[in-house]
């Protein structure tokens, strides 16, 4: 379903990329002006309807030994220009660590994960790792403002799941829309070692607890 | 593909443009001018910025729109993100240098709000330092953004269900004005200097 909504955004991107800029100021009679729902992107002449946000997939929990899906994922390069990479490119023929976090600016998120892991690098990459990558439902700009502000090297990259469409289509999803905290749906707290797109090792928590995830857990397993 | 994709997301302005072309006939809130903001959005509440420690000791509590409107001249603005362009360079900044302005005409409160969580707006608006000025708010499930139907998806752009930029002047929960952006990267009517003359 990730590939459908990736094949699905290409196809618009190729329209908007190739309209003039010109058509782009106009209300075209292609889009339907009147609502306001997230389908405002689907063309007529596509029979996609593109609904990212709201896919209601049901994915089962990824697991050691499965292949990550793809997705698109969002970040803030050295040069601060907005990049995007498929979960695909960040991962073939690469063994990367993969970790995630319920959300930037929360407490364990910001004292213990995120610089566990950025205090271990040299660590990771001397036992080979190529990519150590921090996933949060949060947009980039935040991603970014959160790695600044804890003062992060560019030894983690932080990617942004924005639509949560990576965390949803591994199974990951963690619902605190309910809870007065007001933090929504967000990713449960992970860390994963994953060579050539594989999952080799998997140290998943129960929503946002940190027992199993830290950078030393993982850098005792590899 | 993944390329056009990315290539597409380098042009964020391309994006805006093309969100803008969708929204140039932008209708309407589901308020308007005249309109009572508090029944229109009553057993919604706001979260008041905060650090998390701060949440806990609070219990998470959050703030029904009674307590920011009730029996008080407000001027409120919504935008997008945190952290993003046109919202920190330009929106906020717009209504940080006009407080003493608001102030003298009688304004009780200047109130920002986003669709992020409480702990990223906290962690924004300390950036800005503009906590002392404005009284920052998080709409983090969009609930009181729905309410107005003042939601965008801005899927496209990765960032999710956001909010349209818009400002109003509510005077005892009662909107005198109201302005809504054509499209949430454009920053015309919305600005601070625009509703301190319509006060």
């Amino acid at each position: 379903m990730a590939a459908t909504a990736a094949i699905s955004v290409a196809f618009a991107a190729r329209k908007l990329l190739t309209s003039s800029p010109r058509n782009l100021k106009q209300p075209l009679s292609l889009f339907s002006s009147q609502k306001r729902s997230s389908s405002f992107l689907s063309i007529s002449s596509a029979p996609l309807p593109l609904r990212f946000s709201t896919l209601p997939s049901i994915s089962a929990t990824i697991s050691v030994g499965d292949k990550l899906p793809d997705a698109t994922l969002s970040y803030f390069d050295s040069a601060d220009e907005l990049q995007t990479v498929s979960v695909a490119d960040l991962t073939s023929n690469k063994k990367v660590i993969l970790f995630a976090v319920p959300g930037a600016f929360t407490p364990t998120c910001s004292q213990k994960h995120l610089p566990g892991f950025a205090a271990k690098a040299a660590d990771f990459k001397a036992k080979g790792v190529d990519t150590i990558a921090c996933i949060s439902v949060n947009d980039a700009f935040v991603m970014k403002a959160w790695k600044k502000g804890l003062k992060i090297g560019d030894d983690v990259l932080m990617l942004s799941d924005g639509n949560g469409d990576f965390t949803r289509a591994i199974g990951c999803e963690l619902d605190l829309s309910d809870k007065p905290v007001g933090l929504g749906v967000r990713s449960r707290r992970y860390a994963m070692l994953v060579e050539n797109g594989v999952v080799k090792l998997l140290n998943l928590e129960e929503g946002g607890a940190f027992n199993v995830s830290s950078a030393e857990d993982l850098l005792k397993a590899i | 593909m993944a390329m056009a994709f990315s290539a597409l997301l380098k042009r964020t302005s391309v994006i805006n443009s093309a969100i803008g072309g969708f929204q140039a006939s932008r209708a309407f809130a589901s308020v308007a001018v005249g309109s009572d903001l508090i029944s229109a959005s009553s057993d919604v509440s706001l979260q008041r910025a905060r650090s998390w420690d701060e949440g806990v000791s609070s219990k998470f509590a959050t703030t029904p729109l009674t307590d920011i409107f009730k029996g008080k001249k407000v001027v409120i603005f919504g935008l997008p993100g945190a952290y993003t362009g046109v919202c920190s360079a330009q929106h906020v900044p717009s209504y940080n240098r006009n407080i003493d302005s608001f102030k003298r005409k009688g304004i009780d409160s200047v109130i920002c709000v986003a669709v992020n969580d409480p702990y990223t707006i906290n962690a924004w608006a300390e950036k800005l330092q503009a906590k002392e000025a404005i009284e920052f708010y998080g709409d983090f499930d969009g609930s009181f953004h729905k309410k107005l139907d003042l939601m965008i998806d801005l899927s496209a752009a990765l960032l999710g269900p956001r909010s349209h930029r818009w400002s109003a002047y509510v005077d005892d929960g009662k909107i005198k004005a109201l302005n809504i952006e054509k499209a949430p990267s454009e920053f015309d009517v919305s600005s601070g200097d625009v509703i301190l003359q319509q006060i």
